[in-house]
């Protein structure tokens, strides 16, 4: 055979069969787990060496003979096993978790991610960037093999919730909006410290001072993320002008008048704000309400209810409405307030003006105590009654 | 039984009276003194004094305590009338004996507003005169003539409680003059006057206005009386001779 027929032959024979060959190498491959050191390995398109074996697990790679599976317990040294896991199995874009592994007997650890777009390890931590599913690999280097376990971390989205109360300073008895960014869950609010409620999205306050609002966003992708925000309540403003305040023991008589002992434990007048009193005379006996809303100056009340006054008086015992009608018509009186626990039963008479201011217009005798500004309406609420009434 | 044996009985029974009333005595008394003690402390003013509803506030407590005692406490009252010294006392006191035992002793001025405060001495003064006189024992007389001219049958719409004023001077003791005419008479002013007497001061009240709602005829106004008696009989029973005049007027 001539030379040129035998290369011929040969470009027609043997390249066919080398393709062919390989063909067969990447449809029946060997082992299909991570390969050990000195093992000869493959990829799809070539062949190579696996001095760093989770080189050939990485690219996806097969082993050809010598050690390979770990859980085979090929190459005839130390089986070897790992099992990964982590702190957590989910956490934010932002935290940490540690990493830990079991059965790597005689072996030394290394952690490594495999989804770097996650976020990355460093030692035994692994640090959440971005939000999706981490996988980590733990590797176990015994001295004759390397194994590999692989396990996942979730990455939920960094919580970037902010929270803001507007206005963040209120007077008492005002309310406050809570507006919350970040959150495209559902979000509930919720007092942790301080003085008020919360219902909605709204703050009311109840007393002077600082109040601590939570907002947790609910997301769905799992764990709720928080943010609070601060309200600062300042006390009302007083438009009660007063040079002659009442003293401890004024206050403390006016609060018992009626009230059931021991001193002190209840208040007759439970609404009356002290800053919105103010002493225009002294405790006097010989006149009282009545007394002073009329001008007549004298004690009478209960007078009312006696027929022979004039006044309606059904001698009941009870002052009514109508028998009040009665008096201040016949005696001109005006301009006053009728304070009852019902049409049939009052106890008290104030003067709509005559106080001090828009916070303590009306005035009243106490009783035989002092002679006061307050404002009508926090007379009210008590055994005393309530307004039933006025001229 | 021997004479010896009828006078031990005798001693025996007149001590068990006077141990019985000095024990009613006492109860009075407490009664009395808490009464003072709830305005006196908590300074309530006498829009408060008679309240027998709402909270339960000390004066009214005390109040009931009171109203349980009933007529038979007049006496008592009447000593400790006697013999206050204190002002805002003695009004309390007045005003006790007019709205918690129906004895309107208020000697008011026609024409003059004067507070029950200044009215008190001298309406305790001319009370005494009276009571010392025994007309509280035999008012028939004086009640007779305060109402001459009235017309016991009228029928009425309205009961104007000025007309009741001189009837309800003598509180309880004008109860058998009541009882007497009630059995005569279709009265809806005695009637509103014997409500009032006995403390039914709600069903007083509506009456006034209304006085065909209740007990419109005569029979049933002496059936309410009879009623009234027979259930508080405890009450009155120590008013001698006040309770057996009061069953015997009201005998058929």
């Amino acid at each position: 055979m001539r030379r040129e027929e035998l290369t011929t032959k040969l470009k027609r024979g043997v390249g066919p069969m080398l393709l062919a060959g390989l063909l067969i190498l990447a449809t029946f491959p060997g082992n299909t787990t991570g390969c050990s050191t000195g093992d000869w390995c493959y990829s799809w398109f070539f062949l190579c060496f696996s001095g760093q074996p989770w080189a050939c697990s990485y690219y996806y790679t097969y082993c050809i003979g010598g050690g390979g599976d770990p859980g085979g317990g090929g190459g005839g040294g130390v089986p070897c096993s790992i099992t990964g896991y982590s702190g957590t199995s989910s956490l934010n874009a932002g935290e940490s978790t540690s990493l830990y592994a079991n059965g790597c007997t005689g072996g030394a650890v290394t952690f490594m991610n495999d989804c770097s777009s996650t976020g990355y390890v460093s030692g035994n931590t692994f640090y959440a960037t971005n939000e999706g599913t981490a996988c980590i690999i733990a590797r176990c280097q015994t001295a004759t093999e390397t194994c590999y376990d692989t396990f996942y971390i979730t990455v939920y989205p960094a919580c970037n919730l902010s929270a803001s109360a507007s206005p963040s300073q209120i007077t008492t008895g005002e309310t406050a909006s809570l507006n919350a960014n970040y959150c495209w869950d559902t979000m509930t609010w919720s007092l942790v410290s301080g003085p008020g409620s919360v219902y909605g999205s709204t703050y009311y306050s109840s007393q002077p001072g600082w109040a601590t609002i939570q907002a947790t966003c609910w997301r769905h992708t799992g764990t709720p993320c928080y943010a609070e925000t601060y309200v600062y309540v300042t006390p009302p403003p007083n438009n009660c002008p007063c040079d002659t305040p009442l003293s401890e023991s004024e206050w403390n008589a006016i609060q018992a008048i009626g009230a059931p002992p021991p001193p002190g434990s209840y208040a007759a007048f439970p609404s009356l704000v002290r800053d919105h009193t103010c002493r225009l005379g002294p405790a006097d006996s010989s006149y009282n309400c009545l007394g002073y809303a009329s001008g007549l100056n004298i004690t009478i009340f209960t007078e009312l209810d006696n027929p022979q006054y004039g006044y309606g008086g059904n001698r009941d015992g009870l002052v009514s409405i109508a028998e009040l009608d009665s008096f201040c018509s016949q005696n001109g009186v005006s301009n006053v307030w009728y304070y009852g626990s019902s049409s049939q039963s009052c106890h008290h008479v104030a003067k709509k003006s005559g106080g001090r201011g828009s916070d303590c217009g009306a005035s009243s005798k106490m009783g035989h105590e002092a002679l006061i500004a307050h404002d009508a309406t926090e007379l009210e609420g008590s055994f005393w009654g309530n307004i039933v009434g006025g001229r | 039984m021997s004479r010896f044996q009828s006078l031990i009985s005798l001693v025996v029974l007149f001590a068990s009276f006077v141990f019985a009333t000095a024990q009613d005595e006492a109860r009075y008394k407490a009664g009395y003194e808490a009464w003072q003690k709830a305005i006196a402390t908590t300074n309530v003013d006498s829009t408060f004094w008679f309240v027998t509803d709402g909270p339960p506030i000390p004066v009214r407590d005390a109040f009931l305590e009171l109203k349980q005692f009933g007529p038979n406490m007049v006496p008592f009252l009447v000593n400790e009338l006697r013999r206050e010294e204190d002002r805002d006392r003695l009004t309390r006191l007045v005003l006790l004996l007019m709205y918690g035992f129906g004895l309107d002793m208020i000697a008011t001025k026609p024409g003059v507003l004067m507070s029950y405060y200044d009215l008190a001495p001298e309406s305790r003064q001319l009370f005494l005169r009276e009571w010392d006189a025994g007309r509280f024992l035999e008012p028939q007389e004086f009640l007779k003539d305060v109402r001459r001219g009235s017309n016991e049958d009228a029928v009425v719409t309205r009961v104007d409680p000025r007309n009741l004023v001189g009837v309800g001077k003598f509180g309880p003791f004008a109860l058998p003059f009541i009882a007497e005419t009630l059995k005569k008479h279709n009265s809806a002013e005695l009637f509103a006057a014997y409500l009032w007497t006995t403390g039914q001061i709600e069903i007083y009240s509506e009456y006034l206005n209304n006085p065909q709602s209740l007990c419109p005829t005569r029979q049933e106004k002496l059936r309410h009386l009879k009623e009234w008696t027979k259930a508080n009989g405890r009450k009155i029973d120590k008013l001698h001779p006040l309770h057996e005049k009061l069953k015997a007027a009201l005998e058929e």
